[in-house]
């Protein structure tokens, strides 16, 4: 899937995630997620992963992801990264 | 079913928290809740949140907006995570049938049963008062409906001046045509918060007309409801 523009979806408020997606000259999907420090080092390693796998089912290939979490729920981290490309396309 | 709490349909914090106030149903508002800008991630949001909740004995509802604003889309997106009934607003003989179509290609599209998801008409219109029979004969998909007593007096073409007689025939009618079909009629929201023996005073006469139960727009008003109307 090819992005021609920046998507945002999701809010900086509590239980929310905020993601930003834009195309990228790099191959792959690179990921920059930022939130709580103690959420991080507990979940960093599952919400990343839980973004790349929604951005690979939802066909993106070149992409910068940028998520800032505030305690979201997976639900609200895959519908948001969803929605921020459906607004990228 | 007495009591149904409206949740804001893209809230995150609000969807975790939706049935903790002990409401027979909770209903996720895609309409007036959500900016025209978030309807799209509110879809997805409801899509994803509804197959992930363990919702437990709650009733799961969505209200979509108006068939001729975006309800089409509610359904098919929204729809995806199987509600047990969706809450159509401006409900009349047009957009009825529209929806009804809608929600039986959703079934069809992810191997729903047929006729498994409901529809909860609101009826906020002169014209849909006063065809309220013919309404809910048009459907089988019908499992209640709600009576927005605001639009109906804005449709009416009158101010609201407070006084529950201003509504007093078409609250009957619809209590009473909901009677004869053999479904809830579920009275209208109570906005003014902060007025309690006001709402408190107004579920008690929606239950005297034959109302099965009360729309509410605060978790804070639930026990009140359930109350009343048990």
């Amino acid at each position: 899937m090819k992005l021609n523009k920046t998507g945002e979806a999701g809010a900086a408020e509590s239980g929310d995630i905020l993601v930003t997606v834009a195309p990228s000259e790099e191959p792959g999907i690179q990921i920059e997620l930022s939130g709580k420090s103690v959420i991080l080092k507990q979940f960093g390693r599952q919400i990343r992963e839980l973004i790349q796998k929604t951005a690979e089912e939802n066909g993106l290939e070149n992409a910068r992801i940028c998520a800032k979490d505030n305690g979201a729920l997976d639900c609200t981290i895959k519908a948001r990264v969803r929605a921020a490309i459906q607004r990228a396309v | 079913m007495k009591s149904i709490l409206l949740i804001n349909g893209n809230d995150p914090k609000a969807l975790l928290n939706s049935t903790l106030y002990g409401a027979d149903a909770v209903a996720y508002d895609l309409h007036e809740a959500v900016s025209a800008n978030d309807k799209d991630a509110a879809r997805l949001l409801l899509q994803e949140a509804l197959a992930f909740f363990d919702f437990g004995d709650s009733g799961v509802f969505v209200r979509v907006n108006p068939m001729s604003e975006g309800g089409d889309k509610d359904i098919a997106v929204a729809g995806k995570g199987k509600p047990q009934a969706f809450i159509l607003p401006c409900a009349d003989a047009q957009s009825l049938p529209q929806a009804d179509a809608a929600v039986s290609a959703l079934e069809a599209a992810n191997g729903f049963a047929a006729g498994s998801i409901k529809l909860i008409p609101t009826v906020e219109s002169v014209a849909a008062v006063e065809n309220i029979g013919a309404l809910l004969a048009s459907c089988p998909r019908i499992m209640a409906v709600i009576f927005n007593a605001e639009n109906f007096l804005k449709d009416l073409g009158v101010a609201e001046t407070g006084d529950a007689s201003q509504i007093l025939y078409a609250r009957s009618k619809v209590a009473l045509a909901c009677r004869a079909a053999g479904i809830p009629a579920i009275d209208r929201p109570w906005k003014d918060l902060k007025n309690r023996d006001g709402f408190e005073a107004d579920a008690r006469n929606g239950k005297a007309l034959g109302f099965s139960g009360k729309l509410a727009v605060s978790g804070g008003q639930v026990p009140s409801i359930n109350e009343i109307f048990a």
